[in-house]
């Protein structure tokens, strides 16, 4: 049927230069997502070999690891592990924690950038990117060198007589969210900059005028309107602040441990254990693909709109 | 109407005279922006009353303050200096969403994630009307602009002529007792431009709101206003109705915004101060209303439909070219020393004598139909 129109003809003789041109697609897909996902999803339930490494046999110790204190294939009935749970736990609301910051100073920030004039908005974008030109550990290593106990923060604070003693800030949760934030706030910035600059500023006096107060304009026109950078900017420091070892590894110190320094310390760590990191990065990733896919089901309601 | 009509004639030069209730009391606004080196005028002391019941338009040319006034009414700019009452009460103090005013944006700002029903109700929700009350107000406003069908839309899926009727309908729901619209019908087709302009002006008249019109479009201003406040520079130029305004321009920028006019120099011979003895080109001389105050030459208007072209006219002609414009043609026309005029003639007449280029003819007017305009 379609073959008879002389276009589809023309793009049917196309077709095999079409598959051609589609190929690095595929292959970048291929090598570098598909086949280390596949890769870690085969590994996580392999057996644990002594030296790191494993063993060819198919097992499920990993994941019962993970999950249950005793196993499901001892005699007493299965009883669950709280201890990586607590991990994930501890992940979660770190994460969530450091995007609600994010989004509490990012919004403000981008709405600043984005009422400037616009000769004066790209400084202000090139300000907020700065950070980003030096390497994330070098600035994870400063922050620790900065809030440590002899660190000039706490120097300062004596100095001005505001502290007796050292505030101990280093090796704490506040420590490892002070990292997240400052190490991902730039991913809320950006994306709500982007809504922002596209919003239309005549909605707010059109507000005003139908008698609506600055906080309810806020909250029924303007956040509503720029939703989807909001959400976007939330995932983009939600899910790399659920994965994040850096931090965690250098500010909070091994009692505050987040899902990404466990995994790490399976592959290059003392642990040594791969299908066990494995396992623990396959639970990870289905974590941030339910909240992704919650993210494309409100986008494609909203797009329905 | 009639009565309107008489209280207007008092009108001059901004200064309103009259008895009827005042809606809108501008009194010396000064607007400007910026400062020092920088600082540009928008509004050079405005004075002028917009009367309870009114469609008032502001009409001038981009750039002449006519939305810088309407915002500062709304209150989305300050003044500079002067005081902008509402029925009598400064409005000065009172912050944008605290004045019983509403306004249709040029662009309309719908908001885009409500249904129209919900921009609809916006105003009074924010009133804290009951949901009854805000679901009766609406029905009512949809079917005043016929958009029952629509409520539950988003704006995105309406045409530009029913996004026009949500802003009018969400303005029209808190039932303001001023209604600003700031070039609500640019963004619309012409043939949709010319319904609107009926609805319009009969939905004014049905809600019994005040209206404050801004337009560049002197037609729409024509067609619909009440009264007209034409605005150039930053200055008001003349109030009056649209007869006043099209009949007798005050100011040769009046009479050139407003309709087409053949603007010629004359000079003044004698006469007296409000019926001067003006002599044109040709050396013809006659008497005619209009205030020359003491000055030897003057700016004369004459409306191209207010002169006749014919073969035996009184000031002798060459006919340089015709433009054809459906319902009557315009003739451009040189006299005997050079002046030019524009002629209008109204085509299909019986007595349809027709002129072409390099003819000799000649145009007659009567004096009354020619204004003395102030430079």
């Amino acid at each position: 049927m379609a073959g008879q129109l002389p276009s589809n003809d023309d793009s049917a003789a196309f077709a095999p230069a079409r598959v051609w041109l589609m190929l690095p697609t595929w292959a970048l897909i291929g090598f570098f997502l598909l086949l280390p996902v596949l890769l870690m999803l085969v590994y996580s339930f392999l057996t644990k070999e002594f030296r790191g490494g494993v063993i060819w046999e198919f097992s499920l110790e990993s994941y019962d690891r993970f999950f249950l204190d005793r196993g499901l294939f001892g005699d007493e009935p299965p009883k669950i592990e709280w201890t990586y749970i607590g991990i994930f736990w501890r992940s979660a609301w770190q994460a969530g924690l450091a995007t609600l910051l994010c989004l509490l100073v990012g919004f403000p920030t981008a709405w600043f950038i984005a009422t400037r004039p616009p000769q004066t908005r790209s400084i202000w974008l090139f300000l907020v990117t700065i950070p980003y030109w030096v390497n994330l550990l070098i600035r994870t290593v400063s922050m620790k060198f900065l809030i440590r106990d002899n660190g000039p923060v706490n120097e300062l604070l004596m100095a001005l007589g505001v502290l007796d003693a050292p505030f101990t800030m280093i090796n704490t949760n506040f420590a490892v969210q002070l990292g997240l934030f400052y190490s991902y706030l730039p991913f809320m910035v950006l994306p709500i900059y982007a809504a922002v600059e596209r919003y239309n500023f005549a909605l707010t006096e059109a507000a005003a005028d139908l008698y609506a107060t600055r906080w309810v304009t806020l909250w029924l026109i303007v956040i509503p309107v720029v939703r989807p950078g909001i959400i976007a900017g939330s995932i983009l420091v939600f899910v790399p602040s659920l994965g994040a070892f850096l931090a965690p590894d250098l500010l909070g110190g091994a009692k505050n441990w987040m899902i990404g320094s466990l995994i790490e310390d399976q592959f290059k760590g003392a642990a040594g254990n791969w299908p066990f990191g494995a396992a623990v990065a396959m639970v990870l990733l289905s974590v941030v693909l339910v909240v992704l896919f919650i993210y494309a089901r409100s986008q494609t309601r909203a797009g329905a709109r | 109407m009639q009565l309107r009509h008489r209280l207007s004639n008092t009108d001059r030069g901004g200064i309103t005279v009259t008895s009827s209730t005042k809606a809108v009391e501008i009194v010396g606004v000064h607007k400007h922006f910026g400062a020092g080196a920088h600082k540009a005028v928008a509004l050079d002391n405005i004075n002028l009353d917009v009367r309870d019941n009114e469609f008032f338009t502001l009409l001038g040319p981009s750039g002449c303050g006519k939305t810088t006034l309407l915002r500062i009414i709304a209150g989305f700019e300050s003044v500079s200096d002067g005081d902008v009452l509402l029925y009598g009460k400064r409005l000065a103090e009172l912050a944008p969403n605290k004045r019983p005013i509403n306004t249709v944006f040029q662009n309309y700002a719908l908001f885009p994630h409500f249904s129209v029903a919900e921009n609809v109700g916006f105003g009074l929700r924010m009133l804290g009307k009951s949901k009854s009350e805000i679901d009766d107000r609406v029905k009512e406003m949809l079917r005043l602009t016929q958009l029952q069908a629509m409520a539950e839309r988003k704006p995105s899926q309406l045409s530009g002529g029913q996004q026009q009727r949500v802003a009018l309908a969400r303005a029209l729901a808190p039932a303001p007792k001023l209604l600003l619209l700031d070039e609500p019908l640019s963004a619309l087709d012409l043939k949709l431009r010319h319904q609107m302009r009926i609805e319009l002006k009969q939905i004014q008249q049905e809600t019994g709101i005040t209206f404050v019109f801004v337009t560049h479009d002197q037609d729409e201003a024509l067609s619909m206003s009440d009264r007209i406040a034409v605005m150039s520079a930053g200055k008001l130029q003349q109030v009056g109705t649209a007869e006043e305004i099209y009949e007798a321009p005050r100011n040769r920028f009046v009479a050139d915004f407003i309709g087409e006019t053949n603007l010629i120099d004359a000079d003044i011979v004698g006469g007296t101060e409000t019926h001067p003895r003006v002599r044109i080109a040709g050396g013809i001389e006659m008497d005619v209303a209009g205030v020359a105050g003491g000055a030897r030459s003057a700016c004369i208007s004459i409306r191209p439909e207010r002169i006749t072209l014919s073969h035996d006219g009184r000031l002798p002609c060459v006919v340089d070219k015709l433009v054809y414009l459906g319902t009557d043609t315009h003739y451009h026309v040189r006299l005997g020393d050079g002046t030019p005029m524009i002629v209008r003639r109204q085509n299909g007449g019986s007595d349809a004598t027709a002129f072409r280029p390099g003819d000799t003819a000649g145009v007659t007017f009567d004096p009354a139909a020619i204004k003395v305009l102030a430079s």
